[in-house]
């Protein structure tokens, strides 16, 4: 048998999607030209589908700030902090975030795969127990299959099922470490943080969040559901990437755990990968000061977000049900999904298409990703664009309103 | 429980392979294995789903969790 051999039923469901014509897992961007706009196929497209909530990527500053670090200190690190060696931008980035977070310690990953599989991985033991929710995101369920503790799963975001399980372990030795998430990359929930950290007072457990979607997106100060929810004290890791809100690549764990610099020395997914390049922690730097002192970005977002979900709500639509900077389509079969997400992008809109089994809700989603800079323009068009297909495939009656009367 | 993820249709038995046999997807699988959790009051650790392949495997964890001072 050969080797691939055992990925006949995946080659076969790609072959399957690829059918009318286009891989929705090989869309080229030709030329991005700002954090909403690029050309695909030779065509213009909004872009509505890319995380880049506060539209940092081309912000002038961190532009200005990558390439003169880049000029300064060389294109690459060229090994692993470890190895060679931290730079002093590596230092002043988790100085940086330290202070954001207000925590005691902070430490800087190579992207946000590697801080959970780091972070969740390490910090639990063979006698501990790593307690996290089923909806939880790939680099979750990758970091327990490197861990050596035993992994319970909760019902997604049900914090009454994590008090059961816990109530089940209690007495056992071996500590006890619950995962969750701010923001829910797929259908764009909130994890319910303040029951969960009641919860985790009360059993004794530990708490790790992965900010990943909400950093910079919720929280006065944009530290993220923590901070939203008003129980920072009560999450003793926060994970984090530098890939979403803050326009660039890389990872971050910060925490006020005694003794937490030995994970530089015990997480293997830190001490054996290459440090990120200078460019890119001066623009992360930068980004993060940006945060800090402009919340009007933020602002920016949450009315971009209420002007799309509204307007697809509007137009007949079953979206997830908390409003978020993610807004997830729900559309009936894999075949619709597939043409619909593909002549949108003939139609100059760009989403991501998730199917199952990568969706939690076991049907097709368009993933639709709001950004600070997208204009009402934009978005008027993304929903205008998309209500007209999505009607001419029969997902939604016509005329809008009289459907919901 | 298993029957509404049965896609083919063939009789489940004993040594029924729920993946195989049945053609369910792993996520059926959590599905299914949720709802055992709920049903018999246990938690079945992720470490213990690898040995589970037929509907003879899951009775044996299912009562290996329920007796055995394992049993979580
Ligand atoms: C919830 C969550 N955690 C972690 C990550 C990983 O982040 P990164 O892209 O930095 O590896 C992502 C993004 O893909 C995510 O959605």
């Amino acid at each position: 048998m050969s080797l691939l051999k055992r990925f006949d039923a995946l080659i076969q469901a790609h072959k399957a999607v690829s059918r009318c014509g286009i891989d929705p897992f090989g869309v080229k961007l030709e030329r991005v030209l700002s954090p909403t706009r690029a050309i695909v196929d030779g065509r213009p497209v909004i872009l509505a589908g890319t995380n880049n909530y506060l539209g940092l990527t081309f912000h002038p500053d961190c532009i200005a700030a990558a390439a003169e670090a880049a000029r300064r200190e060389g294109t690459g690190t060229t090994g692993s902090r470890i190895a060679n060696g931290s730079y002093a931008l590596h230092k002043t980035l988790e100085e940086r975030l330290a202070g954001f977070f207000e925590r005691r310690h902070a430490m800087v990953f190579s992207t946000g795969y590697q801080a959970n599989l780091g972070i969740i991985s390490t910090i639990a033991g063979p006698d501990d127990y790593l307690i996290i929710d089923s909806d939880s995101h790939a680099s979750i369920y990758d970091a327990i299959r490197l861990s050596s503790a035993t992994v319970i799963r909760f019902k997604h975001n049900d914090a009454a099922d994590l008090d059961k399980r816990l109530h089940r372990l209690s007495g056992r030795p071996g500590n006890k470490v619950i995962v969750v998430e701010g923001i829910y990359s797929m259908l764009g929930d909130q994890a319910p943080l303040r029951e969960i950290a009641e919860i985790k007072r009360r059993h004794g457990a530990y708490l790790v969040v992965d900010e990943a979607h909400s950093l910079g997106v919720l929280g006065e100060h944009g530290r993220g559901l923590g901070e939203h929810a008003g129980v920072e004290g009560d999450i003793d890791f926060v994970v984090g990437t530098f890939s979403k809100s803050l326009g660039a690549v890389g990872g971050l764990c910060v925490s006020d755990m005694d003794d937490f610099d030995v994970l530089r020395v015990a997480c293997r997914p830190y001490m054996f990968t290459a440090s990120l390049p200078p460019s890119v922690i001066a623009s992360v730097t930068t980004a993060l000061e940006v945060v800090r002192t402009d919340s009007s970005r933020q602002q920016r977002l949450w009315r971009n977000v209420d002007t799309l979900y509204d307007g697809l709500d509007l137009s007949g639509f079953t979206l997830g049900r908390q409003k978020s900077p993610v807004i997830a389509v729900h559309l009936p079969d894999q075949e619709t999904a597939v043409r619909i997400w593909y002549e949108l992008l003939e139609a100059g809109v760009y989403v991501n298409l998730a199917l199952p089994p990568a969706t939690p809700t076991g049907t097709p989603l368009l993933r639709c990703s709001v950004c600070a800079d997208h204009s009402r323009d934009e978005l008027e068009t993304i929903v205008e664009v998309l209500r007209a297909i999505a009607q001419s495939h029969g997902v939604i009656g016509a005329p809008a309103r009289s459907v919901r009367a | 429980m298993l029957e509404p993820h049965n896609k083919t249709g063939v009789p489940i038995r004993r040594n029924t392979d729920i993946m195989k046999d049945l053609d369910v997807d792993s996520l059926a699988v959590m599905d299914f294995i949720m709802n055992l959790e709920d049903l018999f009051d246990i938690s079945i650790p992720l470490n213990a789903m690898a040995e589970i392949r037929t509907v003879e495997d899951v009775a044996e964890v299912v009562l290996k969790m329920k007796t055995n001072e394992n049993g979580l």
